[in-house]
């Protein structure tokens, strides 16, 4: 918001004089030059502090199709096709917590939820009935095309076999649909999902 | 941002030349509150829009560089104004233009009212000398006089440079168009309307290519853009032999407007400009995709010809300066891969566009 009241005032002092074919109009700043962008709102974080020291949830980040319940159960659904940002972090247990975006994670983007990845492994010690809520990624990675923008094909190879020995969980507190979170939170059960070109 | 966000089908009524189905896979119509949209203001935005008498010499309006029947762009790679000088940014289209939340390649206007004064005083496009004499102008033609007295309730001294403006805005808010043949796949699910090969770069697009994160899309819309600033190398060129000492100057504490630069540095400088924010350096806005195919040549100095070279200059990891984005590197993609995204993009023409061919 502050950053929007910012934006207006410098756009309304300067753009008037501003042409279509020139950036002259910058000759008239008075604004101080500064290094890198305030991060985080001033007024409440004035010092711009990060906890942790470093940004949370940026260990990893999965790009997927399949991750929204469809409006229909046609695999061309448009939300069945849509991306849906894993920003993950990785834990020293080995399990990754993902705040999952279905349009990006950019300063105005809100999270709908989460995916809880655990390794093979851990997921076998889960009691039988807690199962059903979990996907294999071996299995589902294809199936949702998921890829890893972040990193070049090779460095991609290199993390994926340890991905497709783990199971996930997604949990969403939000409909991508709604303004508000409403109603009770679900799971996401991203194996009976229609399948996708 | 006191927008009044109007249902798409409200707007159908208000602007008659644009049909319901031609709104597929656009957004909705944000409309200012202290602006809202009338036909009689509308048609009065248009005449002004194609009004040469409203520029230092009468040869240059609106319509100059953004040509209805060019999609609202000029074809150059640079524009050009009044006798003929040269501007150092490429006209950007006016379709859909709407759907910015800032106006310009650097974002420094933040609406489309103040948006349309820039050319007018621009001593290089319309000319004019200040916004006394553009309502002067159009105060000497009687018919004006009417509308401005029918649609704003004033009279003749009353008329200003802003009152302009608003009408242009109502003009520019109807100048929209979806209904590209891939808002039809994808969002009326005709899966037989697109080719094989577009409907695969619309894949690469949203996976291998990464081009979404920052074209953007949804499940209900895209207007391809972010409405964000980034610096995908283009321009780098024309800046990196003079950034450093640039750099050192105002790192000293050097006003960036007392270091001596071109024109043309300066512009490349882009979202800087406007932030102060040296990380801003090179920032260009995220334009729109949507008609992408009818406006040639691209980017914000006009330096790309083809929609070809933009594949193959993202296939390159694009051009490199320090302040590059990271999310621009080398996508490896095959040659095939590459036919389809061009594919995809001339699938966002609109229909109404198609048909005009
Ligand atoms: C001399 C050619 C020229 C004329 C005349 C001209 N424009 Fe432009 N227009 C441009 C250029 C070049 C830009 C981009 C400039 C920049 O970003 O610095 C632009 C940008 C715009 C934009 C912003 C689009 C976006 O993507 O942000 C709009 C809207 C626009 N012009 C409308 C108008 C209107 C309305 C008029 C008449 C009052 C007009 N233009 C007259 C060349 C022109
Ligand atoms: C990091 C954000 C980002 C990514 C990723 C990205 N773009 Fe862009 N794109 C931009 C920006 C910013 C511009 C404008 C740059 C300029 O004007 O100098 C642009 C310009 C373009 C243009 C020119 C449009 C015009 O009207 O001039 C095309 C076409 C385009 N991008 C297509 C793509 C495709 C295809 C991909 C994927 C291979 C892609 N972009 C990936 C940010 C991005």
């Amino acid at each position: 918001m502050i950053q929007k009241i910012k934006l207006i005032l410098t756009a309304s002092i300067f753009g008037l004089t501003a042409g279509c074919a020139t950036a002259e109009m910058a000759a008239k700043q008075t604004t101080p030059v500064a290094e890198k962008p305030k991060l985080y709102n001033e007024t409440l974080n004035p010092r711009q502090k990060e906890y942790p020291n470093h940004l949370g949830f940026n260990d990893l980040h999965i790009q997927a199709i399949r991750h929204l319940p469809p409006d229909t159960h046609s695999v061309h659904d448009p939300k069945l096709q849509m991306i849906v940002h894993h920003h993950c972090k990785a834990y020293d247990d080995g399990t990754l917590l993902c705040l999952m975006f279905h349009n990006g994670m950019k300063d105005q983007d809100k999270p709908i939820g989460f995916e809880y990845i655990i390794t093979t492994e851990q997921y076998n010690s889960l009691p039988e009935a807690e199962k059903r809520y979990w996907h294999y990624h071996k299995v589902e990675v294809p199936r949702a095309h998921a890829t890893f923008p972040d990193m070049t094909a090779e460095e991609a190879a290199k993390v994926l076999p340890a991905i497709n020995e783990t199971y996930g969980k997604v949990v969403y507190f939000q409909k991508p649909d709604d303004k508000f979170p409403l109603g009770e939170p679900y799971v996401m059960i991203v194996q009976d999902m229609p399948e996708q070109e | 941002m006191k927008q009044r966000i109007i249902k798409s089908l409200l707007l159908v009524c208000f602007c008659c030349p644009v049909s319901a189905n031609e709104l597929l896979g656009l957004p909705d119509l944000p409309v200012p509150a202290d602006n809202p949209q009338t036909q009689a203001k509308i048609e009065l935005g248009r005449l002004l829009f194609n009004d040469a008498r409203l520029s230092g010499d009468g040869t240059i309006s609106c319509a100059s560089c953004h040509q209805p029947e060019k999609a609202f762009t000029d074809g150059l790679p640079v524009a050009e104004g009044i006798n003929g000088q040269k501007g150092t940014r490429n006209a950007p289209t006016v379709v859909n233009s709407v759907f910015y939340q800032t106006f310009f390649h650097d974002g420094r206007a933040a609406s489309l009212e103040e948006q349309a004064l820039g050319p007018f005083l621009n001593p290089i496009e319309h000319g004019l000398k200040d916004k006394k004499n553009l309502a002067e102008i159009v105060k000497q033609d009687k018919k004006y006089l009417e509308k401005f007295a029918e649609i704003f309730g004033i009279s003749k001294d009353q008329i200003t440079a802003e009152h302009i403006a608003k009408a242009i805005a109502s003009f520019e808010r109807t100048v929209i168009n979806g209904n590209s043949l891939f808002d039809q796949y994808f969002y009326g699910r005709k899966r037989e309307v697109l080719s094989e090969s577009a409907a695969r770069g619309s894949r690469i697009f949203r996976r291998k290519g990464n081009c979404s994160n920052c074209h953007e899309m949804n499940w209900k819309n895209a207007f391809f853009s972010d409405n964000n600033f980034y610096n995908i190398g283009v321009g780098s060129k024309k800046l990196n032999p003079v950034l450093d000492d640039f750099l050192r100057k105002i790192r000293s504490g050097v006003d960036p407007e007392k270091v001596n630069l071109t024109a043309q540095q300066r512009a490349e400088l882009g979202r800087f400009n406007v932030t102060k924010i040296i990380a801003d350096i090179g920032k260009f806005k995220t334009p729109s995709l949507r008609n992408v195919a009818l406006t040639a040549p691209f980017m914000h100095d006009g330096s790309i010809a083809s929609l070809e070279e933009v594949i193959d200059y993202y296939d390159k990891g694009g051009d490199d300066n320090q302040f590059k984005d990271s999310a621009i590197f080398p996508l490896k993609l095959t040659d095939q891969e590459k036919k389809d995204l061009v594919a995809f993009l001339r699938s966002l023409t609109s229909s109404s566009y198609l048909k005009k061919q």
